[in-house]
């Protein structure tokens, strides 16, 4: 072993390119990969072969590693168990129709509407209730325990998480129209 | 203006936007035609658009309509592969599979993820042909929104009047001394409205009188009057307080005490969902809150509204067209006070939030001291704190100063109705009336300060209730809280049958389990482990063996199936006469702040001192134990930590046979344990396995030599059963692992067998 290996050259992450990798649709529109990587083994066997062939996987399914600071970059590509096939760095990386494919099922998978707008948020017995506007429609929700449920994520940005589980996001806080800003600073 | 809206917010409100879903539901039970058809509601499309969808089933049918569509989408299940629950970021949805591959059937946001499990279950029945009942929600029975799973209120609909009746039971014992602290209040009032009175014939009469009466008696007399009216309004504060002391006392003890017994019953999914820190905060300062409420806040709002009144009254008698003078103004002071509370709520609470931001730094950085020195982060920790500390610095200067700059001004505009009245009053005096006192032509002096003395007396209460709603809101909230513990349901609930000795024939059938709302750790488990067995319980962490070990304790009850003791349903026993055939040992042992030896009997209050040790011995404990100066009398010091991780698990083996349980669990319970010990102790366990039931979960499978049979857990199912010799030779999952063990084992020389 060379002696200035770095701990962190050990693993390997393998990333999908244009070159590497396909993705298409199966029949009934879910995202499913075509890619040559070293051949991908159940996990009781155990393979030394790193070779890389072309395999089918049919559906993947999509994990965002950093889904607050990056969703479009490493977004790990996972087979139905959660084992990863492999990575992709940036949506960026990929050709324009994989881009879709995987932009498409991202957005399904990850549902976090936007707040545009406050229109009301009060307080009673330790529970905030909102009426929000946001880019699927007017809702409303309520959240217990409001300042720690709402994450500051940075730049402005933050999560919002309701009772349910439901997560919202505002891009940036600072941006919001003055009434809605009065209305949240006080969780802020 | 606010009023106005409210009203028609009121009216608007009647009007109730149509019930999309019953409409759809309607609409589609029209085209199903079966009988009562099982129909659940979803709420997104495909590519997460709102919409509204109902679902039913009949005869092997799934129909699905949404408003999108006219006729609804019939699916025949017996097309459908495995009906899925899956769960997605914020969203939940229901997929299958077709010949054609995998399919999405509908989704949903998160308020409606119980209901789309519960489909999902029965959709799979139903799918196979199997008839079961259709699944029970629990919904809020006001506003029929599915709970969250072990909640019991729906935040929207707490009903605030039903909420302080829980209150009731507390003050009832004390209905006497509550009756004697009102009256005292009542005294206190009355004194106050009496001492103006007092005050004005000796003004009217004396001090000012055009002729000074020649007997001067009556004045000294009005003096004393004063003197013992103060007395015995300092008699009457004493006696109520004193009284209230005691109240407050008992009913805090008894409210503490029923939150703590409430929070020791509680399940375990039910301890879950709150931080150990949530639970403290419930029984001191949610009650402390409560106690506040009921002994100080109730009796003085009533003080304060009763001298309100009575002094309205008195004003009214005496001059009423200036006490018109002095109330228009009130209803301003009041908005005013809303106004400014509602300010300075904002600024302590931003206060108190980044006050206790700095807290959990401080509790974290503590906590983490030996991280914070190995990665010689001192500094950059010293800044963060440095940072929240100059935030709570900056916060609290800007919020004293506004609080100081306002204050002053305040109280002034409150005291404004005084001046106003002092200055009609005094062009009565001075012989200039205008037109609010003219046609009175009485007023002196005397009656002049009894005026304002009263007017003064009225001001107070409302500056004081100013205050009020913002504690009341803050006790009904502490209120809610621990009434939402108190009606949480406790796994006593179902408490049965009390058990006088098992036999320890364990049976798990088609037993499922998830924690929560989320997947299922455990699926579709069978297995049969009786008397006498050792059954050893492998596969990768997070495979479920432990949630199966739980299960066997009954700290949570299946989801699905059932689990039996010796035939009969966990659910149905007592759980505490249960566990109390139970031994458990796991990886992380809890000790309890007390000595070696208070840890060890604390399985079996009353042990002997002699059995004790024979616990300790068997455990392999007594020789550690000796070593130390004190001997059994060792302070474990906080959650054991003067101790090595394998000698608290010693203690807990010991704890644990100490009871000589019927069935003994042992999760990874030797795993901190040098080879050599814990082969001793596992031959103990061996020798006293023939009578018991034994389950043992373990990564070292050197461990499990002693097993009768092995279950070999992968994804929350058994993927192998059996012995040994018998998994060794189908060369499954257990063959490889002990081969990859073994492996690894080659690299020891002396761990040649």
């Amino acid at each position: 072993m060379n002696k200035n290996e770095n701990f962190l050259d050990l693993a390997e992450v393998t990333y999908l390119t244009a070159e590497n990798s396909r993705f298409y649709r199966t029949e009934n529109g879910f995202p499913a990969l075509e890619a040559v990587l070293p051949k991908f083994t159940d996990d009781l066997e155990s393979n030394e072969d790193k070779t890389p062939v072309k395999q089918d996987f049919g559906r993947v399914f999509f994990h965002r590693c950093f889904p607050f600071e990056t969703p479009d970059e490493y977004i790990s590509v996972l087979n139905k168990d959660g084992r990863e096939y492999a990575m992709i760095r940036s949506l960026s990386e990929l050709p324009e129709e994989a881009r879709e494919i995987v932009r498409f099922e991202l957005d399904r998978k990850y549902y976090c509407p936007t707040v545009k707008k406050i229109k009301s948020l009060k307080e009673k017995l330790g529970y905030s209730f909102w009426e929000v506007e946001t880019d699927k429609g007017d809702m409303s929700f309520s959240m217990h325990d409001t300042y720690r449920n709402i994450a500051n994520v940075g730049n402005g940005m933050l999560i919002i998480s309701d009772v349910d589980g439901n997560r919202y996001r505002i891009d940036d806080v600072a941006a919001l129209d003055r009434k809605s800003f009065k209305k949240i600073e006080l969780y802020l | 203006m606010k009023l106005i809206k409210r009203i028609l917010k009121r009216i608007f409100r009647k009007k109730q936007p149509p019930d999309h879903f019953a409409l759809i539901k309607e609409k589609l039970l029209k085209s199903v035609g079966g009988e009562k058809p099982y129909t659940f509601n979803f709420d997104l499309g495909y590519t997460n658009e709102k919409l509204h969808g109902v679902c039913a089933v009949d005869n092997g049918k799934l129909y699905m309509l949404t408003d999108s569509n006219d006729e609804p989408k019939i699916t025949e299940l017996s097309t459908l592969g495995e009906i899925r629950f899956v769960q997605l970021w914020g969203c939940v949805a229901l997929e299958s599979s077709t010949n054609s591959g995998d399919i999405e059937l509908c989704r949903a946001e998160m308020k409606l993820s119980s209901v789309l499990r519960a489909a999902a279950t029965k959709l799979e029945a139903e799918r196979k042909g199997e008839k079961v009942k259709d699944p029970k929600i629990e919904r809020c029975p006001k506003c029929n929104k599915p709970f969250a799973p072990g909640r019991t209120s729906c935040e929207k609909c707490i009903d605030k009047k039903k909420l302080y009746s829980r209150l009731l039971p507390y003050m009832k014992p004390h209905f006497l001394l509550l009756l004697a602290a009102a009256l005292c209040l009542i005294a206190v009032s009355a004194i106050s409205v009496v001492n103006p009175i007092l005050n004005k014939n000796m003004i009217n009469n004396y001090i000012n009188a055009s002729i000074i009466p020649e007997d001067k008696s009556g004045f000294v007399w009005l003096v004393v009057g004063m003197a013992l009216l103060g007395l015995l309004s300092a008699a009457f504060v004493a006696v109520r307080r004193l009284v209230i002391a005691r109240v407050s006392r008992s009913i805090i003890v008894r409210l503490r005490d029923d939150v703590y017994r409430k929070i020791q019953e509680l399940s375990m999914t039910g301890l879950n969902k709150r931080s150990a820190g949530e639970l403290i905060q419930r029984v001191s300062n949610d009650t402390e809150e409560l106690r506040e409420f009921i002994t100080w806040l109730v009796p003085n709002l009533l003080q304060q509204a009763l001298t309100l009144g009575t002094i309205a009254v008195f004003l009214f008698i005496v001059n009423w067209r200036l006490t018109l003078l002095v109330i228009i103004p009130i209803p301003l002071l009041v908005v005013l006070f809303r106004v400014l509370h509602r300010f300075t709520h904002k600024l302590y609470r931003r206060q108190w939030q980044v006050e206790s931001d700095a807290g959990t730094l401080m509790h974290d950085v503590f906590s983490g001291m030996r991280v914070v020195k190995t990665y010689g982060t001192e500094k950059r920790e010293e800044k963060r704190f440095d940072e929240a500390a100059k935030k709570i610095a900056q916060i609290s200067k800007k919020n004293e100063l506004t609080w100081n700059m306002i204050m002053p001004f305040a109280s002034f505009l409150l005291s404004f109705g005084e001046y106003a009245v002092l200055f009609f009053l005094g062009c009565e005096l001075v012989g200039d009336p205008l037109f609010i006192t003219s046609g009175n032509a009485s007023f002196a002096l005397g009656d002049m300060m009894q005026f304002i003395s009263y007017v003064a007396l009225m001001y107070e209460p409302i500056r004081w209730m100013a205050n009020v709603p913002r504690r009341i809101a803050r006790a009904t909230t502490s209120l809610s809280k621990i009434v939402e513990l108190l009606d949480e349901k406790t796994e006593d609930a179902l408490a049965g049958e009390i058990l006088d000795d098992i036999n320890g024939d364990l049976e798990f059938k088609n037993l499922s389990f998830g924690y929560a709302d989320a997947e299922y750790v455990l699926k579709n488990i069978n297995l049969k482990i009786s008397n006498g067995e050792m059954v050893g319980f492998v596969g990768r962490s997070g495979v479920g063996k432990t949630t199966a070990a739980n299960l066997a304790l009954g700290l949570y009850t299946a989801s699905e199936g059932s689990l039996t003791v010796d035939g009969k349903d966990i659910k149905t026993l007592d759980q505490h006469s249960y566990r109390s055939k139970i031994g458990v040992v796991l990886q992380e042992n809890f000790l309890f702040h007390g000595t070696i030896y208070s840890n060890i009997a604390y399985a079996k209050p009353g042990a002997t001192r002699d059995e004790v040790i024979r616990a300790a011995k068997l455990a392999n404990a007594h020789e550690f134990i000796m070593k130390q100066p004190d001997g059994y009398n060792t302070y474990v010091g906080d959650r054991g930590n003067t101790l090595s991780g394998g000698e608290r698990q010693r203690i807990a083996i010991a704890r644990a046979v100490l009871r000589n349980p019927k069935i003994l669990i042992l999760d990874e319970a030797t795993s901190s344990l040098d080879t050599e010990t814990e082969k001793q102790i596992q031959e103990a366990i061996a020798r006293l396995a023939g009578g018991r039931t034994t389950i043992a979960i373990a990564h070292r499978l050197s461990t499990l030599r002693n097993a009768t049979k092995i279950v070999v857990f992968e994804k929350g199912e058994i993927e192998e059963i059996g012995p040994h010799d018998e998994l060794m030779r189908n060369k499954g999952r257990y063959y490889r692992l002990v081969m990859a063990q073994r492996q690894v084992n080659k690299m020891t020389p002396d761990a040649k067998n």
